[in-house]
């Protein structure tokens, strides 16, 4: 299980030695032992291409398309030339090619160790000396593992086996597959028709072939190693050999094949035409003339045989759209994939702003170099999502290609929340998503909700001017819309919020690489309570050039977000409890009990009769209570017999506790308790009359308050 | 003086073995063990680890 340094003798191309001892790989010859798996490689490689042959499946997305104008058909006259009208004219041709094969060429992994011999010796002592044959896993860490990866890189001459287009017919160290080429480019060839020669040949074209070929290198560029191949331990024999090119191909091919044709995901080989990945050798382009006129020519050969024939004729140019690459890709083959339509995008609802020095939000999007797409902002408490996107995905793996993101803003895009009108009778529903809808009733004027609306709604201000109606969000945020009276309902329509441009990070319209992580957001420094909804939605492309001119996937993101601030915390229920033992003996007694840990407060009593307002949550929203500081101020009065036992500050206890100091802020977190008792007979209540406060444990602001009573009075 | 049997050189006069056909039992018993007694071994292990062949070789000549 580790990486094996193998022993060789130099030998003769049949293996036979030519020195007397045996030595040890240098480093040197380790690395090159990994560099000669891309000669091994090449002899069968894991995936195959071919050309024009019926093997395998064909490569998808071919279509190489060749375009060429051909002259026209000549006609012969006894009396006159034919006219230029009477000539048929050029014309243009189209050649197809779909000639690629793809075949599976991995096979299986081997698993045998035959004799336990099979593979490579190693010297295990060196006095006296030992060798040991490598176990089938050593074979792998030294010869296979690490020669993978080269086949992904840069050196040609570590790429054996691998195919690329050549416009060369022989290409250097490669070999040409098949006998026929991927696609040709043909253009008409101008000096190929002359007036002597009509009726000339139609189609006479200058033609450039694109040949399929395979990295191809001979073992002598892998010098001297192909000469120093490993030893191995002949059991049939019972001698040390050293391997020949031929059973060291034997040995390490199958191994290559399995693991680049797919057993090692990360390493696989695959092609394909104009997808992800590098381009292998010529990038395929049709090109053609621009006819400049009919090339209609004459040819007088005697007075009974008038010819005439029309010619190809302009200049050469490119066809813009023809190019085909042949890709590589090495490792598996993401899936890039963008979604969302201008009209539906990925949407998240971001919270609102806070206030540190000054009012701050930031919204947006990363698209990760690792595939992912994540929300990306410095508002208050991350961002919330609404939906689509979290987790979210650009690429189904890590990607191994190189790939380039532009951002555009959507122009097209608006904000939700279209206005309408109810048909008569109707109650009203917004069009739009469901957190922007809702309904107006005329005859009171409260608000019904429509959906899970994020921010606290309260009410609707009827003190405006017929036909401009605020809706107060929490008590600090509005929108703002026109009121229409129609059939007892009025609709209230949603102002459309400004859509954010400029990003604050990242840059519109230019491709940029996502070899790093490509980040585009908006800043809004509105303060609380200045704005109602705004968004920003961007075009996201994403291309494998730098250039965009092969883009994969296009998608659309837009972030919501709106002036004001996410309440998680409140104290928005009363906080009252009284005891009375009422003629019974013995006590009663009341309490404010703060459970930090379930984000709770109560007012309970126990007596005869007792009443307390109960228990709800002051946390909301999934707000962390150690974010949070809480005060009780108040004010006690004892009278006989009255105390405040029971009481405790920060842990509870079941006696001896103190009652929280008042005035003093707290963790809002820990437990606490204020406890009145009163077992006298004093006809006054023992109460603890004050307020309690919430604020925000890092700013020091006030964010709820809340008076509380707590009275208990044993009165036999 | 060297010895002869049949005018064959068997030991030269400097000492030089020649002309040797063939050695019987114990004297290839001798001179293995003399190779053995030298040391120079070369143990081949499979990789199991289980010996396979143990060689006992002739000393290199200093260079």
């Amino acid at each position: 299980m580790a990486v094996r340094r193998p022993v060789y003798i130099f030998a003769d191309p049949n293996g036979v030695p030519v020195t007397s001892d045996f030595y040890e790989y240098t480093d040197a010859y380790m690395e090159d032992i990994l560099t000669f798996a891309s000669y091994v490689h090449a002899q069968d490689p894991a995936v195959k291409l071919e050309c024009n042959t019926s093997n395998g499946t064909q490569m998808p997305n071919q279509n190489f398309q060749d375009t060429y104008y051909i002259a026209g058909a000549s006609t012969t006259r006894v009396d006159r030339f034919s006219t230029a009208a009477e000539t048929p004219n050029v014309s243009m041709s189209t050649d197809t090619y779909n000639r690629i094969r793809v075949i599976d060429n991995q096979g299986t992994l081997p698993t045998s160790d035959t004799n336990n011999l099979e593979y490579p010796l190693y010297l295990t002592a060196q006095s006296p000396r030992q060798l040991r044959a490598m176990t089938r896993q050593d074979f792998i860490d030294t010869f296979v593992t690490p020669a993978l990866p080269l086949f992904g890189g840069a050196n040609a001459n570590e790429q054996g086996g691998t195919y690329f287009l050549s416009t060369s017919a022989s290409p250097a160290n490669a070999t040409i597959i098949g006998s026929v080429p991927v696609a040709t480019n043909s253009v008409a060839n101008l000096s190929a028709y002359s007036s002597g020669g009509i009726g000339e040949t139609q189609k006479q074209t200058t033609d450039v072939n694109y040949w399929l070929a395979k990295v191809d290198y001979a073992a002598t560029e892998f010098d001297p190693i192909e000469a120093s191949l490993p030893m191995y331990f002949d059991a049939g024999t019972e001698t040390i050999k050293a391997h020949t090119l031929a059973s060291w191909v034997a040995l390490l091919n199958p191994f290559l094949r399995y693991y680049l044709g797919g057993g090692d995901p990360n390493k696989e080989i695959s092609y394909n035409i104009n997808g992800n990945g590098t381009t292998q050798g010529a990038v395929f382009t049709d090109s053609r003339r621009t006819p400049t006129g009919t090339g209609y020519t004459t040819r007088f050969v005697n007075a009974n045989d008038y010819r005439t024939q029309e010619f190809p004729t302009g200049t050469e140019s490119t066809v813009a759209g023809t190019e085909k690459r042949l890709k590589i890709v090495y490792g598996a083959t993401p899936v890039i994939t963008l979604s969302g339509t201008s009209a539906n995008p990925n949407r998240y609802i971001a919270y609102g702003p806070y206030l540190s020095g000054t009012w701050s939000l930031v919204n947006g999007f990363k698209f990760t170099a690792s595939g992912n797409v994540e929300k990306d902002g410095n508002n208050w408490n991350a961002v919330r999502l609404a939906s689509g996107i979290n987790p979210g995905e650009w690429s189904n793996i890590i990607p191994s290609g190189n790939y380039w993101i532009r951002f555009t803003d959507d122009t097209a895009a608006t904000n939700t929340g279209n206005a309408r009108s109810p048909a008569s009778g109707d109650n009203y529903t917004a069009s739009g998503p469901s957190q922007y809808s809702w309904v107006l009733n005329n005859a009171n004027l409260t608000v019904t909700w429509l959906g899970d609306v994020i921010w606290n709604k309260t009410y609707a201000n009827s003190t405006e001017a017929s036909g401009v109606v605020s809706i107060f969000i929490g008590d600090r945020r509005y929108e703002r819309g026109a009121l229409q009276t129609t059939n007892n309902y009025a609709v209230f329509y949603q102002e459309i919020g400004a859509d954010r441009v400029t990003p604050n990070t990242g840059t519109l319209g230019s491709w940029t690489s996502l070899g790093t992580d490509q980040t585009i957001n908006w800043s809004d420094t509105g303060a609380e309570g200045v704005y109602g909804s705004r968004f920003t939605q961007v075009k996201v492309e994403i291309a494998d050039d730098a250039a965009g001119s092969n883009i994969l996937s296009t998608g659309y993101y837009k972030v919501n977000w709106h002036g004001q601030q996410l309440i998680l915390v409140n104290l928005d229920g009363a906080l009252n409890s009284s005891a009375n033992s009422n003629g019974l003996s013995g006590t009663c007694s009341a309490n404010i009990t703060w459970d930090g840990s379930a984000g709770t407060v109560g007012a309970f009593a126990f007596g005869n009769p007792g009443s307390g307002t109960g228990s709800y949550d002051w946390l909301e929203n999934s707000g962390t209570a150690s974010d949070y500081e809480v005060r009780f101020t108040y004010t006690t009065t004892l009278t006989g017999g009255g105390s405040t036992s029971g009481s405790y500050t920060n842990t509870i206890v079941s006696s001896g506790g103190t009652i929280p100091a008042s005035g003093t802020w707290y963790p809002a977190e820990n437990q606490h308790k204020i406890r009145v008792r009163d077992s006298g007979t004093s006809p006054d209540s023992s109460k603890v009359v004050g307020t309690i406060d919430i604020r925000d444990q890092s700013s020091g602001t006030i964010l709820a308050t809340r008076s509380f009573s707590v009275l208990a009075n044993n009165d036999p | 003086m060297a010895i002869k049997i049949t005018g064959n050189t068997i030991i030269s006069d400097t000492r030089e073995l020649q002309n040797i056909t063939a050695a019987d039992v114990g004297t290839q018993t001798v001179i293995n063990d003399a190779i053995a007694f030298q040391n120079n071994v070369l143990t081949i292990y499979d990789s199991n680890n289980t010996v396979v062949r143990t060689l006992y070789c002739g000393v290199a000549a200093t260079p």
